[in-house]
């Protein structure tokens, strides 16, 4: 900074305008100087890097129709089970694996996506199936991130034997089966959403630390940390600030990718007793029911997966659309 | 045209099918081991249902490895199918379960009922040459007995031979045990009680014979765990096991009844899923599965054979008596919970296998006195009935001053996706019909025994299935002091009857002291509720004879001897 | 170089010392799991009981087990698995070369697979390419293996075989090639996208480096510059998840090997914890754990001969 202004002082002079013919005299001009603290103004709005985010997203044509797509089922999540005049857990047994667009036996109401082993309407129970699955799903992915960006990138960040200690214990925990893990938390815990958002958060976050650990080893020995640390930034500040924005990309695309391992796992945890109570739905154990009859009942694996497939699409383009929105290279 | 191509490829397939249909009952003529229906094997080749090609060879499922083939130690049926067709006993089971004699020549039964002495069949041989004498079953008996075996089944032989407890526990010589052989070839066996059900016994695998030389040859850690680590004396041999992928059983031309054998080769396949069972059976790559209920019509469809058997086993719900504070402890509040379920429903619409609503404990193919089944002199005991379900529920709230709401009652059962749709069933009978929430807790099987062991349960969905053929096996497990009894029922006339009828030496008293404590465990206390008695369903591929698939005996290949005079008449029956 | 050395064999004695904790936590968790070995639906009298935990020495405490455990294995006994009595190293020696020759398989695809893709990807972004790659991807991730095991077993190897009328595609076994591409191709398939999104990203990020700008100014061909300048950096993070990849895969071909019949190791490490089988659980384990932890160092040490930047001494400068 005094650089600079000993720089404008020492220039002044040259502004002085000099007499060529004596037509344009001296005072034709106005020295007006140079004004230090306009220079440093910002001629344009400061933009945070969320919002510089966001801006980008909402031009993305993709990312909308993405972001409308995961609107749509989350609202269909949330109402459609109310207005649904079949209950999720209604049984019909002699009116069992019709396929969709079947009227009821008893009603004569429309079971548009047919009905399952137990005769219950498949519409209702995909929809109630969505507030759990995405519920989990979300909250797992989340606390998975949160916990493994911050292990991974201390991990990386500091090294030496600090990065040894944390990658063993990572080594042990992701060592240990874990359905022994699984079994043990049932002797402990009540079932519920809440347990099985535990019982998942316990290993799942060593992938995403280890990926960011990774990436936090290489990009720690590049010039912007290293001007970072000369100019005293805190390790905290150089994480967070420096370090994940530019690995931002990687977990996004693994929180994308983590999503549908989550609801298949919360399938396989719920049919141990860890996670919701029958006559619950889950799309991961809705999965599970149809697979076992889909060379008879088709329509059952094809209306869960089609709603897993559409909702991880939308997940996944709208990720690339956000590793793009963050990505710092790209940004002006 | 397109009409046309149409109906020639209907008539086209019309032929096939019925040139397979042809082949069916050709082949059903020709009986036993005998395989010269080569020209049936290619009629039938181009239908989905002809099974793999070898004609004198059955590829069967057993959907998982037998685990332990050393008959001192097994416990499970996988490895009782194995051993059922590589070893003879004293006895054996014919294709309907009843014991027929197979190395005893003669028997003689003393007059108390308690010794049997029997002359052995001096032409039968182990698999390393050594004949098959009376010493091979004192070794075999002694061995069992003893803690250092460490046999998870020692106790149905220890409970049942003279002096097998004190033996066991080590305060008398194993000379001592109630087998001698008198000579090598004449048993006599020695039971502490007269046993009703001796004979079949004698046919179990834990009263096999053991060849002492190669059991210690090849030491007891080790027997049984690979081909080439079991000696044999039965019609089959094993001539080649890879581990969790298949065993290879071909006949055994020392053995000297060789005309038992129903083929020259069985292969047993360890297929774990459902849907691959089905895709190896339409591939006509097995000619023997296992199928679901929902699999039935499909099976069907493709023209394969479809059967089922009474699988011997029973399905109850187990009330934890101890629990007070949920009503559980009241015999109506029970009742009212099992006349609630509808399990003609659950037989008809869920299970779907031939299944059965179980009647009372005891499963209709067990069994009774002279010759009956058990079932048929006990009748009908417990049943679905919603109007009585409701009385006896709200008759149980009143003696117990709760209301339906404080009960939150919770069911435990197993953690497959078969059990948990049943418990869902349940739920929704029990929403309806006595309008209470019953919440559903699966656990993974050791989980749910641990739970049922240490008393957290309130309703557990549970099964049992017979040691042996006698209604006892399924009524000695509610007195107050046996393991089994996880709900913790007490009645000291259930106990009474229990005890007396195992003392009884006649049969029918005997079996109306039976009847009586059923009756009372399952209708008058309701400690427990039956629900229905299972069943297997499995699909066949046409070339598959003289398998018996009983309750007793999930696969036996080695009744062809006597059931071929049997389905001669069968089939001439059929044929007029 | 001798540096390296000595930090590999740093890493090894410490893996070592991460197997011994992993087998010791493992051991005591699996101790606590509800129920016993022996039981099976069947109440087993008090004296049976007792006579069949001395004969597994389970009568004794759980610290003494655990020291005699670790003692045992030290010279390569693992003790016997409990219900089928064989040694737990004869049933892996058996059972992990199927596993292993699944898992290779399904690697090796997933990963050629998926940089392939994620190559085509990242260098035809916005294109169809992109799109049909990364529906592929997408389709892997939401796909799980026992659906997808399930419907190509179905599918490929039943319903083709039957309308061509041979067999290109085994239902269930493993023994020749036709019954190997199936199973490694559902197990493989999750991973593969997995692989192909992150590399796609990963490339992503570093075409738009510098140095590749620099590259392309030189006029260096556009093969040129993805091959030995972009595939080079962007497969760094790739190589990062190689360790739990190798994990997932591994753990993973249960459902697989289930669906396909296939004799291998992840059967015995599932049922082992069913069953209480608590020799195998711990001989599973300490297995498992030993190659996951020896991957992980070999994927690290990878990482130094790939990315110049990383000194693998990991000293703080």
């Amino acid at each position: 900074m005094a650089k600079k202004k000993k720089l404008q002082a020492a220039q002044a002079p040259q502004y002085t305008p000099y007499d060529v013919s004596g037509k344009i005299g001296g005072d034709a001009f106005e020295v007006i100087g140079s004004d230090a603290s306009s220079m440093e103004a910002i001629a344009r709005p400061s933009i945070s890097f969320m919002k510089d985010a966001w801006n980008r997203i909402k031009k993305s044509r993709v990312a909308v129709v993405c972001m409308v797509i995961l609107a749509l089922i989350i609202l269909g999540a949330i109402f459609l089970p109310m207005i649904c005049p079949f209950g999720y857990e209604q049984q019909n047994v002699a009116f069992q694996n019709k396929p969709i667009m079947s009227p009821d036996s008893v009603t004569g109401q429309m079971h548009i996506f047919g009905t399952d082993a137990l005769g219950r309407d498949v519409f209702a129970r995909v929809w109630y199936g969505a507030r759990i699955s995405l519920t989990v799903a979300v909250a797992v992915a989340l606390i998975d991130c949160f916990v493994g960006v911050i292990y991974g990138g201390v991990s990386g960040y500091f090294g030496g034997a600090v990065d040894t200690v944390m990658m063993r214990i990572l080594e042990i925990i992701s060592g240990i089966p874990y359905l022994i893990i699984v079994i043990l938390l049932m002797t402990v815990m009540e079932r519920g959403l809440g347990t099985i958002i535990v019982a998942y958060s316990l290993t799942g976050w060593t992938g995403m630390a280890r990926l960011v650990r990774g990436q936090v080893v290489s990009l720690k020995e590049q010039e912007f940390v290293i001007a970072a640390k000369s100019m005293g930034a805190s390790p905290a500040r150089i994480i967070s600030k420096h370090l994940v924005p530019n690995v931002l990309s990687v977990i996004i695309v693994n929180i994308t990718l983590d999503i549908p391992s989550v609801i298949f796992t919360e399938a396989f945890l719920s049919m141990l007793g860890l996670g919701i109570a029958p006559p619950q739905s889950s799309w991961g154990m809705m999965a599970n029911a149809a697979i076992q009859v889909f060379q008879m009942y088709p329509t059952q694996l094809i209306v869960v997966s089609l709603f897993i497939c559409v909702t991880m699409l939308s997940f996944n383009l709208l990720g690339d659309q956000l590793r793009d929105a963050f990505d710092p290279k790209l940004r002006r | 045209m397109k009409m046309k191509k149409i109906l020639a490829m209907a008539l086209a397939s019309a032929m096939v099918l019925s040139l397979g249909a042809c082949g069916n009952s050709g082949s059903g003529n020709t009986s036993g081991s005998d395989s010269s229906a080569g020209s049936d094997g290619t009629e039938t080749a181009s239908t989905a249902f002809a099974g793999t090609a070898d004609e004198d060879t059955y590829v069967v499922d057993l959907r998982a490895e037998p685990p332990e083939l050393n008959s001192i130690l097994t416990t499970d049926v996988a490895s009782g199918d194995i051993l059922r067709e590589v070893m003879v006993g004293l006895y054996r089971l014919d294709a309907n379960d009843t014991p027929v004699p197979d190395l005893a020549e003669t028997t003689e039964v003393s007059d108390d009922g308690c010794t049997y002495t029997m002359t052995l069949r001096q032409d039968a041989k182990w698999s390393n040459g050594e004949p098959v004498t009376a010493n091979d079953f004192v070794f075999s008996y002694q061995t069992i007995c003893s803690k250092e075996a460490a046999s998870s089944y020692a106790f149905i032989v220890y409970d049942n031979l003279l002096n097998g407890n004190e033996v066991y526990e080590g305060t008398k010589d194993p000379s001592e045990l109630g087998v001698k052989a008198l000579d090598d070839y004449t048993l006599q066996v020695t039971f502490e009680n007269p046993i009703p059900y001796a004979e079949h016994l004698f046919s179990f695998a834990s009263y096999y014979p053991m060849n002492q030389k190669a059991y210690e040859e090849i030491g007891a850690d080790v027997y049984g765990d690979d081909a080439d680590k079991i000696v044999t004396n039965g019609p089959y041999t094993i001539s080649e096991w890879t581990h969790n992928d298949h065993i290879t059983l071909t006949q055994n031309p020392d053995f000297y009844d060789p005309d038992r054998c129903a083929v020259g080769t069985i292969k047993y396949l360890m297929m774990n899923d459902a849907n691959t069972r089905m895709n190896a059976f339409q591939g006509g790559q097995v000619d023997c599965i296992n199928i679901s209920g929902d699999q039935i019509t499909q099976a069907e469809s493709l023209g394969a054979k479809v059967n089922s058997y009474v699988d011997n086993s029973n399905w109850y719900i187990q009330f934890n008596t101890q629990k007070s504070d949920k009503g559980l402890d009241n015999a109506n509040i029970r009742l009212g919970l099992g006349m609630a379920i509808d399990s003609q429903s659950l037989c008809d619409n869920i299970l779907k296998d031939g299944s059965v609503p179980g009647t009372g404990l005891v499963p209709t193919t067990i069994a009774g006195a002279n010759g009956e089944k058990y079932r048929d002199a006990a009748g009908n005991i417990v049943g679905y009935d919603p109007d009585a379900a409701k009385e006896a529920f709200e008759k149980g709230l009143q003696e117990t001053g709760l209301s339906a709401d404080d009960l939150k009652l919770t069911f435990l059962c197993d953690d497959q996706s078969n059990a948990q749709k049943t418990a869902e069933f349940f739920q929704a009978q029990w929403k309806e019909v006595l309008g209470i929430d019953v919440e559903i807790v699966p656990q993974p099987f050791k989980s749910r025994l641990a739970s049922m062991d240490s008393g957290d349960f309130d309703m557990v969905y549970a099964g049992w299935s017979p040691d042996y053929n006698d209604p006892m096996t399924f009524l000695d497990m509610f007195t107050t002091t046996n393991g089994n009894n996880y709900g913790k029922y007490s009645s000291t006339q259930y106990d009474e009857l229990i005890a007396n009828a195992m003392k009884e030496a006649d049969v029918v008293a005997r079996q109306d002291m039976l009847i009586q404590a059923e009756t009372l465990v399952t209708k008058t206390d309701a400690a427990v509720y039956p629900i229905y008695f299972s069943a297997v369903s499995y699909a066949t591929s046409d070339k598959v004879q003289n398998m018996t698939r009983t309750g007793f005996q999930e696969f036996d290949f080695t009744d062809a001897a006597d059931s071929s005079s049997a389905a001669d008449t069968a089939t001439e029956e059929a044929a007029e | 170089m001798a540096n390296q050395l000595r930090y590999i064999l740093k890493r090894i004695v410490y893996s070592f010392i991460t197997i011994l904790v992993l087998t010791s936590v493992t051991f005591l968790l699996m101790q606590l799991l509800p129920g016993d070995p022996f039981t099976g639906g069947k109440d087993i009298p008090d004296t049976v009981m007792a006579a069949l935990e001395a004969k597994y020495g389970l009568d004794k405490p759980v610290p003494q087990q655990l020291i005699m455990y670790i003692g045992n294995a030290l010279h390569g006994d693992f003790g016997i698995s409990i219900p089928d009595g064989r040694a737990v190293t004869d049933i892996i020696k058996e059972a992990f070369p199927v596993s292993f020759d699944l898992g290779i398989r399904a690697l090796l695809f997933a990963f050629i697979m998926g940089i392939l893709l994620g190559i085509v990807a990242a260098v035809k972004r916005g294109t169809a390419w992109d799109s049909g790659a990364m529906f592929l991807a997408l389709v892997g991730v939401s796909v799980p293996s026992f659906i997808m095991g399930a419907l190509l077993q179905y599918f490929l190897a039943l319903k083709l075989g039957q309308a061509t009328g041979t067999q290109i595609f085994s239902i269930v076994g493993w023994t020749d090639w036709h019954s190997k591409i199936l199973p490694a191709f559902a197990l493989a398939f999750g991973s593969m996208a997995t692989v192909s999104r992150l590399m796609r990203t990963s490339m992503l990020d570093v075409l738009s480096q510098d140095y590749i700008k620099t590259a392309k100014a030189k006029g260096l061909s556009q093969r040129q510059i993805i091959w030995r300048h972009a595939v080079r950096n962007a497969i760094m993070p790739v190589v990062t998840v190689m360790g739990p990849l190798v994990a997932s895969i591994l753990t993973g071909a249960f459902v697989v090997e289930n669906i396909f019949a296939i004799p291998g190791l992840g059967k015995y490490f599932v049922t082992s914890v069913q069953t209480n089988n608590y020799t195998l659980i711990a001989g599973t384990t300490v297995f498992y754990g030993t190659f996951l932890i020896l991957a992980n160092l070999v994927v690290d040490i990878v990482y130094g001969f790939i990315d110049p930047r990383i000194k693998l001494t990991g000293r703080k400068e």
